[in-house]
């Protein structure tokens, strides 16, 4: 039974500081709450800072097949995670299906099908960005919801010139870090996404 | 001349020469006996003969007068013609008279020529008087006669009588002579005897000398050969004849003696590269020397190769000897070693006995010692199954602790469940909080506040995640631990079983050594006898091994010896040149 030595007492005195913190929950100790305070005082110093200086908007960011994508969150009611959905027969392949969120119906819209977007990279597809002006109401399916973010308009920039087809109607401005920033109000006036057919 | 004439040459010279002078006189003598004869017989007829003739021819003259006067005479011409005839007749015989006396007369003949001359110049004067006679002048005829004619006739006359006493003088002159004859032919005759001997002494000194002489000198060259002196100078050779050739053949064989002496000298002074070629096939020295050179040749080749031999040998007798010396010198000091390690294997012969003696009681109390070991193997058997069954005790435990952390897992599960959801109701409350607009302003940091949270609830059921999978993991090792501990510990008891077992064995062993150790005690006595004859041999082996020493000292030294003689012998045989 070769191998080391085992300290027994050493094992008891680990086992006794396991016990001790399992009583004591998750609670952290005075220096590192102190720490983790600090930390997001300073980041909301910075926020607040930012806010001052510039023109913003507010949009809420979304993962799509690892793209980055935001939209102005002024035309979003909530984010909504996708469950109990019912496909529909006899509509485009874009247009995922039904739900009800707490008892309204809204249609499920996959965008990247609707601009005919490359399929690529692996999608959760567990989430629905809920968006509506005064006439329509429509989910946008999302990978992953990021958050809420303010940007500054001048970092806004112009879609690429080369950027053509049905996607160049709905960007409003791509950012620095490559997040597209889709024009929610255009989407919701879009004829092509009105599915209006009669059988 | 005589020089190149040989002995039997010059001998019959000699006698020749005696014998021509033996001739010479006998021949004299007869001569000069004939002349004495011829004188005498000259003295009794000679001038006898001259004188009768003379008479002869006086009468014929007187003759021829008368026939003149005939003629003168003469009255006709038949007288005349018969006295012509006459006359001529007369004259004719007057020459025959004349000429027979010429023969006889032991005068000068020539003096018989005055009257012949006169009388052909009388000749013409009577042919004067015969044509006078003739033309009839008789007067005139006879005056020329009694003239002329009676002058020549007169003159004849005169002459005859001249040759008349001469020849009567030579008569008494021819006794005279005679007599002078005889004294000098006998005074000749011992002349030529006496220089007939005193000739053939002179030739036989002359003869005996020639001969003698040059064999002396040749008897002195072969007595100065025969005592081996062969420095002489070459004789001279002048001579064609026998002794000539006798020296000449002494100059070869000299000549081919200095030759033998030379070969012979270059053989004493070591040099055997002369060539030796035999006169003939008959040279027996020749031949000798030449077979000689070739044995010495052979043999002094053979002896050179021998002594290199010998020389080479003795040089590797020498190194051996020399490495002998120093493995004697070596074995020396070995032997040396070796009887003091015999005496420390003595000493331990007599440590070998004490120690087998306390091996044995050793062994004894190993025996206890043994038997104690079995007794503690079996307890540790009994600890080592009481393990066993702590270790499965243990193992159990883990499990239950696994399935615990199942539990938890799922109970995180449902945690991060709300942690998302709580992100999406912080989203949509930040959402609500904008659309308040100023009012709702404070409610957005709320609503991000909360969605940190979520976000930090999220990030803390993954880390509970990754810990239940790490304390999933070490409970999966603990487990196989457990196994291997519980297999461990049935070896264990298995090998427990066979270390019984071995000391078992080790008991019975430890008995039978210290049984040996008591053999090993009585060998060692013996031992301890042997080892003293051990000692006593190697000191008699450390003498005999110091007697080696000086013995191959000697050895060495002869064979530096014999090294040295072998290098003089090649040296020496060196010297020779072949």
């Amino acid at each position: 039974m070769g191998g080391k030595e085992i300290d027994w007492n050493q094992l008891h005195q680990r086992m006794a500081a396991a016990n001790a913190m399992i009583a004591h929950g998750w609670i952290p100790s005075p220096a590192e709450r102190k720490r983790i305070l600090k930390e997001r005082a300073e980041l909301l110093a910075v926020a607040e800072e930012k806010q001052t200086t510039e023109q913003t908007i507010e949009i809420v960011e979304f993962l799509l097949a690892r793209e980055h994508y935001g939209i102005e969150s002024s035309s979003i009611r909530e984010v909504y995670p996708l469950k109990d959905y019912t496909p529909l027969p006899g509509v485009p392949s874009f247009v995922l299906g039904l739900m009800n969120v707490r008892g309204r119906i809204i249609s499920v819209v996959d965008i990247k099908r609707f601009f005919d977007m490359p399929e690529k990279g692996i999608s959760n597809l567990n989430k629905v960005i809920i968006i509506n002006d005064h006439k329509m109401e429509l989910g946008i399916l999302a990978d992953e919801i990021l958050g809420v973010r303010n940007i500054a308009i001048s970092e806004l920039d112009q879609p690429l010139p080369t950027l053509t087809g049905i996607l160049e109607k709905f960007v409003r401005g791509v950012t620095g870090e490559c997040l597209v920033v889709l024009d929610a109000a255009r989407i919701l006036a879009d004829q092509n996404i009105v599915v209006h057919e009669e059988v | 001349m005589l020089k190149n004439a040989n002995i039997a040459m010059r001998l019959a010279v000699g006698f020749g020469v005696v014998v021509l002078l033996l001739v010479l006189m006998s021949v004299f003598t007869r001569i000069k006996m004939g002349s004495l004869a011829g004188l005498t017989t000259l003295l009794y007829e000679h001038p006898f003969t001259a004188s009768t003739h003379l008479i002869s021819a006086k009468t014929n003259i007187i003759k021829m007068q008368r026939d003149i006067r005939d003629v003168l005479l003469a009255n006709n011409s038949t007288e005349l013609n018969l006295a012509i005839k006459g006359l001529s007749e007369a004259e004719k015989a007057l020459f025959q008279d004349l000429e027979l006396v010429r023969t006889s007369y032991l005068g000068d003949p020539k003096d018989i020529d005055p009257i012949i001359n006169d009388l052909k110049a009388w000749q013409p004067t009577r042919q004067k008087i015969i044509e006078l006679m003739r033309a009839g002048k008789n007067e005139e005829a006879g005056d020329f006669h009694k003239n002329e004619g009676a002058l020549e006739i007169t003159k004849v006359e005169e002459n005859l009588t001249v040759i008349e006493e001469s020849a009567a003088n030579r008569a008494a002159s021819f006794v005279k002579d005679a007599k002078e004859t005889a004294s000098v032919t006998y005074l000749l005759i011992y002349l030529l005897v006496f220089v007939t001997v005193v000739a053939s002494l002179i030739i036989a000194t002359f003869i005996s000398r020639s001969i003698v002489r040059p064999l002396h000198k040749a008897v002195g060259i072969a007595n100065r050969i025969s005592v081996g002196d062969l420095n002489m100078a070459m004789p001279e050779i002048e001579r064609k004849d026998e002794v000539g050739e006798l020296m000449q053949a002494f100059g070869r064989m000299i000549v081919y003696l200095r030759e033998m002496t030379n070969v012979a000298e270059q053989i004493a002074g070591r040099n055997l590269n002369s060539q030796m070629r035999p006169q003939s096939t008959d040279d027996t020295l020749g031949n000798a020397l030449a077979t000689m050179i070739n044995n010495l040749r052979i043999m002094i080749r053979e002896i050179q190769e021998s002594a290199s031999v010998v020389a080479s040998s003795v040089g590797e007798i020498l190194a051996t000897t020399t490495q002998l010396a120093a493995g004697i010198g070596e074995t020396a000091t070995s032997v040396s070693e070796t009887t003091a390690t015999v005496e420390e294997v003595k000493q331990t012969a007599l440590l070998a006995a004490e120690k087998s003696q306390n091996v044995s009681t050793y062994a004894k109390e190993a025996v206890l010692v043994a038997e104690q070991g079995d007794t503690a193997v079996a307890e540790t058997m009994d600890q080592i199954t009481n393990v066993k069954g702590l270790m499965e005790i243990v193992a159990e435990s883990v499990v239950m602790l696994s399935e615990q952390t199942q539990a938890i897992g799922d109970i995180i599960t449902v945690v991060n469940d709300l942690a998302q959801q709580s992100n999406l109701l912080a989203v949509n409350a930040a959402i609500e909080a904008s659309k308040a607009g100023e009012q709702g302003k404070g409610f957005t940091v709320v609503a991000l506040e909360i969605k940190s949270l979520a976000d930090q609830s999220k990030q803390a059921t993954e880390q509970v995640r990754t810990i239940l999978s790490d304390i999933q993991k070490a409970t999966g090792k603990s487990v196989l631990a457990a196994e291997q501990v519980s297999k461990a510990v049935d070896g264990g008891v298995k090998q427990a079983a066979e270390s019984g077992e071995s000391i078992r064995k080790l008991a019975e062993n430890i008995n039978e050594a210290s049984q040996a150790a008591a053999q090993i005690a009585a060998s060692s006595q013996q031992q301890l006898a042997g080892m003293e004859q051990v000692a006593m041999a190697m000191e008699s082996i450390k003498q005999a091994s110091q007697q080696n020493v000086l013995g191959t000292k000697q050895a060495e030294l002869a064979a530096h010896t014999l090294n040295e003689l072998g290098r003089n012998l090649k040296e020496m045989i060196g010297t020779y040149k072949v």
